[in-house]
């Protein structure tokens, strides 16, 4: 087994990368593993010494995770219902413990992953919205404007602006309560929808100029990480210009050129690590 | 101009504002308790970034405090947000408290100044051997540890290791214990869920603060497993400040910077053949219990640090 793909079975990315490339080297040298499998594993060792760390498992099927040449690491949350088996008042427990050892496990993998676990997110660093506008400043591009307010009525975002993706998972009726007041992100408001890039293995591909590609793969080495989309927008006042909107170290769908990058970076780091146990 | 940031009577909190006050250095505080009387607007776009806040109708331009000591809690915990004697929780200000806290966090990551410590930075005890494997990096003796859930490893572990301890591996608080000869049900208990032990190593417990580059050295000597609960289990445990060997307060000052920390709380074990073992770095250290024991003015050196002196 040379790629193993850690992922749900509900991973649009993950199952395309897999067949992709189960179908140019064979299935024998692709395996998928899922939560369930992991984290329902009958043995688990993970050992943390002076001399390193290194973890084994064994699943229900009799199998591990082997000794792939590169990881697609697709794994950025659980589900809680994973740990059903544990008392209700255990579960929130089990959840992070069990989250705590996934974070150590992958981290022990001693082979190239795609991305890397983080201590900010398991399948790679998880960023907040400033983070990431400062980063993609810092990498060269324009980036949209972003208004936080704890009240529109008394601190208004600017006209231009509208609701952003709220990150709170907090439950509350929007609805009744905006008749009230709102509060939340606001960002710039876009002309048209948002221009998608994938950023894979240092290399920008999307419908971008060259350089402004160049400055989402910068974007993505100072995050860490090997695989980012990048959400571009034509800002209302701006159009002419694109600027960063988002970025997602794990996207839920890669354009074409995208995925077909995905597939070659992975099979070059597995090449790579071929040429390395060779030598 | 300084900024603390959680639950004003909590120890640390509270001490931090105490040596303020004694040292002449101006504060504000965003107590958490009162996010329905807070505000809080940030802006971030072409101009640069901006941030205020709103304490009891108070304007705090965010950009102004040269430091933000953040112990800020989950907002889902606070009495506020919770039901209470039958009643259901405001969820229109649980939303707004939440996200409050989330932006403020935000706004903690790229704020100018100093910050103890940022969000990002404090994640990596979320994991402790995840951060054992980068406690190693820098020079430390890590304990020998075993995650499972397989009975037979664990006792192949223990007769190697003869004593052997167990504690959780997030960073949900948890009394370190000593694995001891328990039945066999005990045993087959950590079936439902991998669990961390680790090799018991003897030795005086140090605990290390460090601020910047200052650092204090805490000796704790006692016989309890966990130093923390030795009142709780009628054991003493006397605290006195110690000198660390200079290549020990290096590494733990090179350590802190590396997770990009501004203060940390270092737990290391001195074994009586002088290896230093290093267990844990807190990225939010409950300092306090420690001052008080040992009289070492971390307090005031927090206070100096966040004030640019």
């Amino acid at each position: 087994m040379t790629f193993l793909v850690l992922a749900h079975p509900n991973d649009g990315v993950a199952v395309a990368v897999a067949a992709a490339l189960a179908r140019r080297h064979g299935p024998e040298r692709v395996r998928v593993r899922t939560p369930d499998e992991i984290v329902l594993a009958p043995l688990w060792e993970h050992c943390v010494s002076d001399d390193g760390a290194g973890t084994r498992l064994r699943m229900h099927d009799g199998g591990g995770l082997g000794r792939p040449a590169v990881v697609l690491n697709r794994l950025p949350f659980i589900e809680p219902h994973l740990l059903h088996g544990a008392a209700p008042a255990d579960r929130e427990y089990a959840w992070t413990e069990m989250l705590a050892l996934l974070l150590s496990a992958l981290s022990s993998l001693d082979c190239p992953v795609v991305n890397r676990p983080s201590s900010t997110g398991l399948a790679g660093a998880t960023r907040r919205p400033l983070s990431w506008q400062r980063l993609a400043a810092q990498a060269g591009l324009r980036t949209a404007g972003l208004d936080f307010t704890s009240s529109i009525r008394r601190f208004a975002p600017a006209p231009s602006y509208v609701p952003a993706l709220q990150m709170s998972a907090a439950s509350v009726d929007f609805e009744r309560s905006f008749s009230v007041d709102r509060f939340g992100w606001y960002c710039e408001a876009a002309a048209g929808s948002r221009i998608p890039v994938d950023v894979v293995g240092g290399r920008g591909y999307g419908d971008a100029p060259a350089s402004v590609l160049d400055r989402c793969a910068r974007l993505a080495a100072s995050a860490d990480v090997d695989l980012l989309r990048v959400e571009l927008i034509r800002p209302l006042a701006t159009a002419d210009a694109l600027a960063f909107a988002w970025a997602d170290a794990f996207p839920q769908q890669l354009i074409p050129a995208g995925m077909a990058a995905l597939v070659a970076h992975l099979e070059k780091l597995a090449a790579s690590a071929a040429a390395e146990a060779a030598a | 101009m300084i900024l603390f940031a959680g639950i004003p009577s909590e120890p640390p909190i509270a001490l931090g504002i105490e040596a303020a006050e004694r040292m002449g250095v101006d504060y504000a505080v965003f107590n958490q308790r009162r996010s329905m009387h807070t505000d809080l607007q940030l802006q971030a776009d072409d101009a640069g970034l901006r941030g205020a806040l709103w304490l009891d109708e108070k304007r705090w331009d965010l950009t102004g405090f040269s430091g933000i000591y953040a112990r800020t809690i989950d907002p889902a915990s606070l009495p506020e947000n919770r039901a209470r004697r039958g009643g259901v929780p405001n969820a229109l200000a649980a939303a707004r408290s939440a996200l409050i806290n989330e932006a403020f966090n935000d706004w903690l990551e790229v704020a100018p100044g100093r910050v103890v410590n940022r969000p990002s930075a404090m994640s990596s005890n979320c994991s402790k051997p995840y951060q054992l494997q980068l406690i190693r990096e820098h020079g430390f003796h890590v304990p020998p540890t075993l995650v499972t859930n397989d009975p037979e490893l664990l006792r192949r572990f223990h007769a190697r290791h003869g004593r052997v301890v167990f504690k959780s591996i997030s960073s949900v608080r948890s009394i370190v214990t000593e694995w001891g000869p328990h039945g066999e049900h005990r045993m087959q208990a950590i079936r439902n869920l991998p669990t961390q032990f680790q090799a018991l190593i003897t030795g005086r417990d140090v605990r290390v603060h460090v601020i910047g580059d200052t650092l204090f050295a805490t000796e704790i000597a006692t016989d309890a497993v966990d130093y923390r609960y030795a009142v709780r289990d009628g054991l003493d445990a006397r605290m006195t400040a110690v000198e660390l060997p200079s290549g020990i307060a290096e590494r733990c000052v090179a350590m802190t910077h590396a997770l990009g920390l501004a203060f940390a709380g270092i737990d290391l074990k001195r074994t009586p053949d002088d290896r230093w073992y290093c267990f844990e770095v807190n990225t939010s250290p409950g300092y306090s219990f420690f001052q008080e024991q040992s009289g070492q003015p971390v307090a005031d050196v927090l206070v100096s640090y966040l004030a640019g002196r």
